[in-house]
């Protein structure tokens, strides 16, 4: 594997997560899932009800075949996101855990104490810890010295699809985080990916624009090409920008010049 | 026998019972299924051995579509 994006010791060829909310079917979700060439794939954790169907979420994504993150979504202080982790792990589905304390519902964004004070917990009971963040460079590194895996620094709030809203910022988390930067959140078309990979950005993770697309396979794939296009042009190392034009033609030897 | 709080709602037991066969007869089995007992977490591997008794509140879980 040529490139691989590193988190907690582990390799992935992927750098495309992917989310499984909002698909219009399991099995659309699935194939999508499948179009992303994503290896991560995020779940959330929910009561289930006396007699609900026996069909799962894990039934359509190999857990085998793809790295399960149980998000916590739903937690608004520290300690629901703990007792979400900590169920997770117990009940088999992974000690990998993507750390999100969002106590309002109108615009989802992440409680920053609670968040950093949830994962100082989990990573000293062993967790891999993803954490979803505002994106702010002092709290992406107060994470990473407590020991978060990655930090998840949002692009836009959750499922607004406007793209890097908070580009300055997160390149300036890119500069400095000794751990990987995933950008998650309100990244609405493959450009969007694109650009967050062409700023150096180690992943992206995409659902909301996936799964609420028309055709939900084919902007999977779609995304896997722009998070890629956006990783080998960051590797390639842009250019400099110019405030004036330069040619790109030679600028002798014009026809009829005397 | 008893009554147990089962994700908030109470429910009756006419004996104490191992939670694997309490999740079989809740209808939801045990594979991918996450259980939280008195507010403690309740190992996979324990599901067998844990026993149901009237008082137990429990939280039933499992991974739904998320991002």
């Amino acid at each position: 594997m040529t490139d691989p994006l590193m988190i907690a010791g582990k390799s992935f060829a992927s750098r495309l997560l992917i989310g499984t909310g909002k698909f219009p079917s399991p099995e659309v979700m699935a194939a999508a899932v499948g179009a992303s060439g994503a290896e991560i794939v995020t779940v959330s954790l929910r009561r289930v009800d006396a007699g609900a169907p026996r069909g799962n979420i894990l039934d359509s994504i190999d857990p085998e075949r793809y790295l399960i993150l149980p998000n916590t979504s739903g937690a608004r202080d520290a300690e629901e996101a703990i007792r979400l982790a900590r169920l997770g792990r117990a009940g088999g589905i992974s000690r990998w855990v993507k750390l999100e304390v969002t106590p309002h519902p109108h615009h989802l964004l992440p409680d920053a104490t609670e968040t950093l004070s949830a994962a100082r917990v989990l990573v000293k009971e062993g967790f891999v810890v993803l954490p979803y963040i505002q994106a702010d460079p002092i709290l992406a590194r107060r994470l990473a010295e407590a020991g978060a895996a990655t930090v998840m620094p949002l692009g836009s709030p959750i499922g607004t699809n406007r793209g890097l809203r908070t580009i300055d910022s997160i390149r300036m988390i890119i500069e400095e985080s000794p751990v990987p930067v995933v950008v998650d959140a309100g990244l609405g078309a493959p450009s969007h990916a694109a650009e967050a990979m062409e700023l150096g950005a180690d992943a992206v993770l995409v659902n909301t624009a996936i799964a609420s697309a028309e055709d939900p396979v084919a902007m999977a794939e779609a995304f896997r090409l722009g998070t890629e296009a956006g990783r080998r042009a960051f590797l390639a190392g842009a250019a400099p920008g110019r405030d004036r034009a330069e040619a790109s033609s030679p600028l002798t030897g014009f026809l009829g010049e005397s | 026998m008893g009554e147990i709080i089962v994700n908030g709602e109470v429910r009756r037991i006419d004996r104490p019972v191992v939670l694997s066969e309490f999740l079989e007869n809740f209808g939801v089995g045990t594979k991918w299924v996450l259980v939280e007992r008195n507010g403690e977490v309740v190992f996979r591997e324990h599901y067998g051995s844990v026993t149901v008794v009237p008082g137990d509140r429990l939280e039933i879980a499992t991974p739904m579509a998320g991002g």
